[in-house]
């Protein structure tokens, strides 16, 4: 069906409403990216499990959000920080380098790698002892304290494992509904701000 | 843009200054620097820039740019401190630069962001809000409401144009982190919270992006704020890394990398070789160092992208020639101001060295009755490097020192 409305020229208007389209794009885009720093902050927040230092890993999330190049037909919005992906929809996690992963044991050594422990330079220790049951998809590196020492029990710095499964958590992201109303809501506010804007510009209104 | 493309774009500065020093030095120019507290070797910024840029795209942990950059300092012969935060070692100095590196890179991708028409329009406004807890938080609403800060429902909330964004920070940008180690940040707040907070009214423009006065942050050249102070100041801490004309100040590294990919068209003068004078003088030739000491180096475009493309693909170096990087003409600024070595080559030539961390060595031959650059290239060193860098890169082997009662203990590898 098409209609016409006779006399009136529509073009500045669709003009405008083709000007519109950027802005409100970048309006619901940014809605997107505010709740997701918002819901990261909040992760963040929350105490680390196994009571360590605080890595700061969501909110190094929370400052990865950006927005991917605006392609003139839709925005996206981009959570760059590696790891994130893995908590929300799961899987196996394998070394990159070297033959395994290492755990921390304790929360000393939270965010050190073992490479960096002891490396040149270093002041918190050396890690002595690596050990690898054989036929074992895991293992060990602990520290001992050197001879003469009071104490020289075998302190696990790392557990080491080959791989490590990670269940999905769908919470690590906030659910469509909750992304389409925000992007819907910051869309609402640029559209509003324009009709203002065309209103004082006595212009009308897009 | 990236928040790695945004470290990679900024000038190598290495000098004497500490973070007091570096406070003092307009925020513009800070920005569009790299630099660390006291460190004066542009080899040591180079490759703390690389490796703070790979760990903003995501591609080193901090674990990795500590252990790779003690290694470094190691083979360099850097002295070690106390542990504190004055100790290039140490992981607290370390942390601080990384983490305000990429940190403010993010901060300033998303301030830009936060500042598009669009975004404005849907969220006028920002909170300053802690983000990280902090065993020892500053007393950020004392600095807020000192800085001229209003609170609006008793929130530090501002228009993202209001002047008391750059007021509260230490770097004296308008996007987070405000201070070192700072566990704090920005929220955005909505038009509607915005107008509830009496921040705006409903009919209140929207502030246009075009207002924000929004440092690209990529500019080289930088008009300066009381350009008699800051003229001396800046000559004192920078000597030849930084060119002052008129008002305008540039950093020199920046020249360099916008001659080589053709953006510059004008030339890049380098000011005069006073530390090389110093240098020959010392060796008791004083005649030539009195011509080094008159002499100032010139960067044509002409020269720089003849010889970029050149040498940039290995099959144009000779036999121990290694391929020239954007990083090592970055260096030429560094060079021409402190070179490790000098040698006389002809009566109008000296050769300027200086040791990479890759192995190689650079030379600069510089034409003295001209004041220009005749060669620039890097040679393989004689013998291998230390194995200080190569033994912690990433596949570290832990040896087993100690007899155990674990059976089947063996060397491996972990990470």
């Amino acid at each position: 069906m098409e209609v016409t409305i006779q006399g009136i020229d529509l073009s500045p208007l669709a003009k405008q409403l083709t000007d519109l389209k950027k802005p409100v794009r970048e309006g619901a885009a940014r809605g997107v990216s505010v709740l997701l720093v918002k819901h990261f902050r909040e992760k963040n927040a929350t105490p680390n499990k196994k009571g360590f230092p605080r890595s700061n890993f969501w909110s190094a999330a929370a400052d990865s959000v950006a927005l991917k190049p605006d392609d003139g037909t839709a925005s996206a919005v981009a959570v760059s920080k590696e790891g994130v992906r893995l908590r929300w929809k799961g899987g196996d996690v394998h070394p990159k380098k070297g033959r395994a992963l290492a755990i921390p044991a304790e929360g000393s050594v939270a965010g050190v790698w073992p490479s960096e422990y002891g490396g040149a330079g270093y002041k918190g220790g050396k890690a002595t002892f690596l050990a690898w049951p054989k036929g074992r998809s895991f293992g060990f590196i602990a520290e001992r304290k050197p001879k003469g020492s009071k104490d020289r029990t075998l302190h696990v710095l790392w557990w080491l494992k080959e791989v490590t499964h990670h269940k999905p958590d769908p919470t690590v992201i906030p659910d469509d509904d909750t992304m389409r109303e925000a992007a819907l809501k910051a869309a609402r506010s640029v559209l509003r701000a324009e009709v203002h804007r065309a209103k004082t510009a006595g212009a009308p209104p897009a | 843009m990236t928040a790695a493309d945004k470290i990679l774009g900024k000038a190598l500065a290495g000098s004497s200054l500490d973070t007091a020093g570096w406070s003092a030095i307009q925020a513009g120019l800070r920005d569009r620097a790299f630099f660390s507290s006291k460190v004066e070797d542009a080899r040591i910024l180079h490759e703390a820039r690389r490796m703070c840029a790979e760990a903003a795209d995501g591609k080193r942990s901090a674990s990795e740019f500590r252990r790779d950059m003690r290694a470094l300092l190691s083979r360099m012969g850097h002295p070690q401190g106390d542990g504190g935060l004055t100790d290039l070692y140490s992981q607290k100095r370390l942390d601080v630069l990384l983490d305000t590196n990429v940190r403010q890179a993010r901060g300033y991708i998303q301030y830009r962001e936060s500042c598009s028409e669009g975004a404005l329009m849907a969220f006028p406004a920002q909170e300053l809000v802690r983000v990280q807890a902090r065993e020892k938080p500053r007393d950020w609403e004392e600095r807020w409401a000192r800085a001229g800060g209003r609170f609006h429902g008793g929130r530090m909330v501002a228009l993202k144009n209001d002047p008391i964004w750059t007021a509260i920070s230490a770097f004296g940008t308008p996007w987070p982190p405000f201070d070192f180690n700072s566990g704090m940040g920005v929220e955005d707040i909505d038009f509607e919270t915005a107008v509830e907070l009496g921040l705006i009214q409903e009919d209140t423009p929207i502030p246009e992006p075009e207002e924000m006065n929004f440092n690209e942050g990529l500019e080289a050249e930088l008009p300066l704020d009381g350009i008699a102070e800051m003229d001396e100041m800046l000559r004192d801490a920078f000597g030849s890394q930084i060119e002052i004309v008129g008002n305008v100040a540039r950093w020199n590294s920046n020249l360099i990398r916008e001659l080589l990919d053709g953006t510059r068209s004008q030339n890049a003068r380098l000011g005069k070789g006073g530390k090389i004078a110093d240098i020959l003088a010392e060796d008791g030739d004083t005649a030539l160092a009195d011509r080094v000491r008159n002499t100032g180096l010139t960067v044509t475009p002409q020269w720089m992208q003849t010889h970029g493309l050149k040498h940039k693909d290995p099959s144009g170096n000779a036999g121990t020639n290694m391929p020239l990087t954007v990083g090592d003409y970055e260096l030429i600024p560094s060079m021409w101001r402190t070179p490790d070595a000098v040698e006389q080559y002809s009566k109008n030539e000296i050769t300027l060295s200086l040791d990479t961390l890759d192995g190689g060595t650079l030379r600069l031959g510089v034409n003295l009755a001209m004041g220009s650059p005749t060669t620039f290239r890097k040679e393989r060193a004689a013998k291998a490097p230390s194995s200080a860098v190569t033994a912690y890169d990433g596949r570290r082997t832990f040896a087993t020192t100690e007899n155990s009662q674990a059976q089947g203990a063996e060397k491996g590898k972990a990470e």
